[in-house]
Parts: structure tokens; C-alpha cells; sequence
């Protein structure tokens, strides 16, 4: 019950149906906001009285070495992604192919490469020459593996191989996604297999696809600062090699933190731009 | 005279799991015939129409269409399961209109029905277009040639989902309880449609 019953006379309903409409105020929220503001000012303010020196900071925001760092996590970025898209895509369509030999060797994909931590299997490509000195086929050609895995080939050998495993996941979402009669369509106009994947059944999974992906990218970009450890200069390396010199070791992690917040903001916005592209004829935004 | 048998079936059974939905079927249709399989909802009407062009695979029994063994190749005593190729080839005579219209949601309405044409039979991108739209044009619905298949009814639907079906040229359609899932007053243009087909 609310405190306004129904009138008896038609006048004073009418009267009421007239009265000005006031929204439901969040005097809660205002309060919690204002919580949040204060509790970011006080953080701001222990950075800033706290022992960085921010002159530093922005004398080496614009290094060269770091610019050099940021292009090299961005080829990184580009090059272990395209990489773990391509072995995502072959081992969800291996998952699915109905042949019992490609989806257990898909799944034993699957299981050794989700299995061990990235770091560590940087480690291990990176230092593949302590157990095959060298490699080829006999006979053909032979190198010696040193030479090849630099930390470039090793990082990117290493991300975008254990990324293949975890974006298969979502391309074979993304497949499973589309309805089965999409399937029963395209093999009723004489299709193949491959031909239906590729014409029909990919582009529509793509729309479920684009989030993950984009966030999976995103994570790549952070992904790629483990490669510091096996020597590949991105930005977290580069600046690790100044501070050595420096000891200016808070100034330069900042610089780097900045940078790496800067290209995934920029990636997001992207990414949203994207997502609405593919969500074009849906419904809009949802609230709980 | 008689013409031509362009489907036999005989004794095709099917199961799933426990439940026998064929049993010991069989069935003979001619050239220019128009048959129905009617029965109750339960009764195998859809897998039987599924066998004929391997959207299910049958147990036992043999199905010609088009003059050839569906799905094998005999060798001696024994019935040889024909390779993914193959059988796409087999398909590409059967046409089959669906219930739920299955139309490519990112296509189209032209290009649903010059996707088999260009991409299977190899035609050249302008034959199927003008035969694409010469079929639009025979089920009514020439104007709606650049609609997605969200803008357009259940009943413009279906009739896109026959063109597509008319547009690889098959000797055979298989309707799949094609009104079932249209508002009645729908039904009809579809129906029109497939009695022009018929006649």
C-alpha cells in the first residue's frame, strides 16, 4: 500500500495524475562518490609528497629508449597475437572437425600450453639450444639454434603459442555459437566442409568473438613485458636498463606503467568501436 | 508413360539411441510428382526427408536420388561411404527448404541465393545474379533483392529460402514442413509460391 489511495472523486485522481514526477534520488550514491574522491585525493597526494622525484619522471617519459621499448611491445603485441589468433582458429576447427586424430591432438594442444605459466615457457624456448644444440632436418639444412631463437623468436614463439590455446576457447565459442541449421543450410546448397566454415559459419561467429579477442589483446600487451626477463628490449626492459644505470627505480617504473596504461586505452577504445559495429541490430545497453 | 524415378527408397531404417524413427521405409517419386509424407509429429517425416540428402546418415537400406546411390559406392557385396566431397556433389541436386527458413543472416537476400551458384557450381558472379533475380522475381520478392533476412517477414523468408534452393538448379526439392513456424496468414504466399513450383 501507498499512502495516496484511490480518490473517490474523478476531480482530485485527476488532480493527482497532474502533480509534478520527481525520480528516485541516490542520496547513496553521492555519498559513496564522495567517499571514493577523497580516498584518490589522499592517494594522490601520498604520491606526491612521497619520495619520486616527478621531474625524472617526465625526463624520461619521452626517452628514446623508451620509444624504442613502446614499438618493440607493440610489434611484440602484433606478432604473438597473429599468432595465437592463427593456432586458435586451426585448433577450434580441429576441435570440431569430427576427425577423433585432430581433436586429440587439439586437445593435448590445449591441455600442455594452458598448462605451464608463460614465464616459464619463455624460459624454455628461449634456452631450447641447451637440449638441441642445433636443428633441421638431415641432410637439408641444418642451423644452429642459438642463433635463431633470439629473444624476438622466443618471446614470440612462446606468447602467441600458449595464446593460440587459451583463443581457440573462444573461437570454438564463437563456432558453437552459431545455430546448427546454419550448418544444415550451407551443406544443403552442395557445401563442403571447409567452404561452410569459411563462407558461412566464421563471419557469423565473429560477432561473438570480437569481445574476447579484444580483451585477450589487451592482455597481450601486459603479456609481453615477461619477455624483459629473457632480454627482448620492450618498454618494462628498457626501463630496467636505464634504472640499473640510475637507480632511479620508482621514477622509471612509473614511465613505464604510463605507457602501458596509454596503449590500452587506446586499444579499448578500439575495441569498443568495434564491438558496436558487430552488435549493430541488437539490443542496447542492459542494467541489472 | 512414366517418367523418370528421381528418389526410390527402400527398407531405410534409422535410429536414435533405442528409438527406431525409420522403419524398413520405402518410397518411389517420379519426375514432376508432387508427394507429401504426412503423419504425426514424432513419426520420422523430417529424418526421412533428412536421409534423402545425408543431413542424417541411415542405419540400413538404400536411397537413390537423381539416379545415383545416396551416400555410397558399391564395390562387390559391400556399400562404400562416399568422402565429404562427394557427398557435397550429391547434394547439390537435392534442394531442401527448411522450417526455420535457415537463411545466412549476413547475406543478402540476393546474395543467400547466388552464394551455392558462385561458391559450389562455379558460375560466374553475373549469371547468378541475373538468375538469382529472375527467381526473386518468381516468388515476389524482386524489391527485397538488398534485405538482410532480419528485414523481411517469416513468409518473404521462406520464399528467399526457396529461391536460394531453386538457384542450384536441383531436380528435387525437399520441403521440411515449410509453413509450420509462419502466422497463418502468411501461410498462403508461401504456398503460392510452391504450387507454381509444382505446376
Amino acid at each position: 500500500m501507498t499512502d495516496t489511495p484511490l480518490p473517490q472523486s474523478s476531480r482530485d485522481a485527476h488532480d493527482i495524475a497532474h502533480l509534478e514526477l520527481v525520480p528516485r534520488r541516490h542520496v547513496g550514491r553521492k555519498v559513496f562518490a564522495a567517499i571514493v574522491l577523497l580516498l584518490v585525493a589522499l592517494l594522490i597526494r601520498a604520491f606526491v609528497v612521497g619520495q619520486i622525484e616527478w621531474p625524472v619522471v617526465g625526463q624520461f617519459l619521452f626517452a628514446p629508449v623508451i620509444i624504442q621499448g613502446i614499438w618493440n611491445t607493440l610489434l611484440m603485441t602484433v606478432a604473438a597475437m597473429s599468432l595465437g589468433i592463427a593456432l586458435g582458429v586451426l585448433i577450434a576447427i580441429m576441435r570440431i572437425s569430427g576427425n577423433p586424430v585432430l581433436e586429440y591432438i587439439a586437445l593435448v594442444y590445449v591441455w600442455i600450453f594452458r598448462g605451464a605459466p608463460a614465464l616459464l615457457q619463455l624460459l624454455l624456448w628461449f634456452n631450447l639450444a641447451l637440449i638441441f644444440p642445433t636443428m633441421g632436418i638431415p641432410g637439408l639444412f641444418e642451423f644452429n639454434t642459438v642463433e635463431v631463437m633470439t629473444p624476438f623468436v622466443a618471446a614470440m614463439l612462446g606468447l602467441g603459442i600458449q595464446q593460440g590455446a587459451y583463443t581457440s576457447e573462444v573461437v570454438r565459442s564463437g563456432l558453437l555459437s552459431v545455430d546448427a541449421g546454419q550448418y544444415e543450410a550451407a551443406r544443403t546448397i552442395g557445401m563442403t566442409g571447409m567452404q561452410t566454415l569459411r563462407r558461412i559459419v566464421l563471419p557469423q561467429a565473429m560477432r561473438v568473438m570480437v569481445p574476447p579477442v579484444g580483451n585477450e589483446v589487451i592482455s597481450m600487451v601486459k603479456l609481453t613485458s615477461l619477455a624483459s626477463v629473457i632480454q627482448y628490449s620492450e618498454i618494462l626492459h628498457n626501463a630496467q636498463v636505464i634504472y640499473y644505470a640510475n637507480t632511479r627505480v620508482l621514477e622509471l617504473l612509473m614511465v613505464a606503467s604510463f605507457w602501458y596504461l596509454a596503449i590500452v586505452t587506446v586499444l579499448s577504445l578500439i575495441q569498443s568501436r568495434i564491438e558496436r559495429y558487430y552488435a549493430r541490430g541488437t539490443r542496447g545497453r542492459t542494467t541489472i | 508413360m512414366t517418367s523418370e524415378i528421381l528418389v526410390k527408397a527402400v527398407d531405410v531404417c534409422k535410429s536414435f539411441g533405442t528409438f527406431k524413427a525409420l522403419n524398413e521405409v520405402g518410397l518411389e517419386v517420379r519426375k514432376g510428382e508432387v508427394s507429401c509424407i504426412i503423419g504425426p509429429s514424432g513419426s520420422g517425416k523430417s529424418t526421412f526427408l533428412r536421409c534423402i540428402n545425408l543431413l542424417e546418415r541411415i542405419d540400413s537400406g538404400a536411397i537413390w536420388a537423381n539416379g545415383e546411390l545416396i551416400g555410397y559406392r558399391r564395390d562387390g557385396n559391400r556399400l562404400y561411404e562416399l568422402s565429404d566431397v562427394e557427398i557435397a556433389r550429391q547434394r547439390r541436386g537435392i534442394g531442401m527448404v527448411f522450417q526455420r527458413f535457415n537463411l545466412f543472416p549476413h547475406k543478402t537476400s540476393l546474395e543467400n541465393v547466388i552464394e551455392g551458384p558462385v561458391q559450389v557450381l562455379g558460375e560466374s558472379s553475373k549469371a547468378a545474379r541475373e538468375h538469382a533475380m529472375e527467381l526473386l522475381k518468381r516468388v515476389g520478392l524482386a524489391d527485397k533483392a538488398g534485405n538482410y533476412p532480419s528485414e523481411l517477414s517469416g513468409g518473404q523468408q521462406q520464399r528467399v529460402a526457396i529461391a536460394r534452393a531453386m538457384g542450384m538448379r536441383p531436380s528435387l526439392i525437399l520441403f521440411d514442413e515449410p509453413t509450420s513456424a509462419l502466422d497463418p496468414e502468411l501461410v498462403a504466399e508461401v504456398l503460392d509460391v510452391m504450387n507454381d513450383l509444382a505446376a
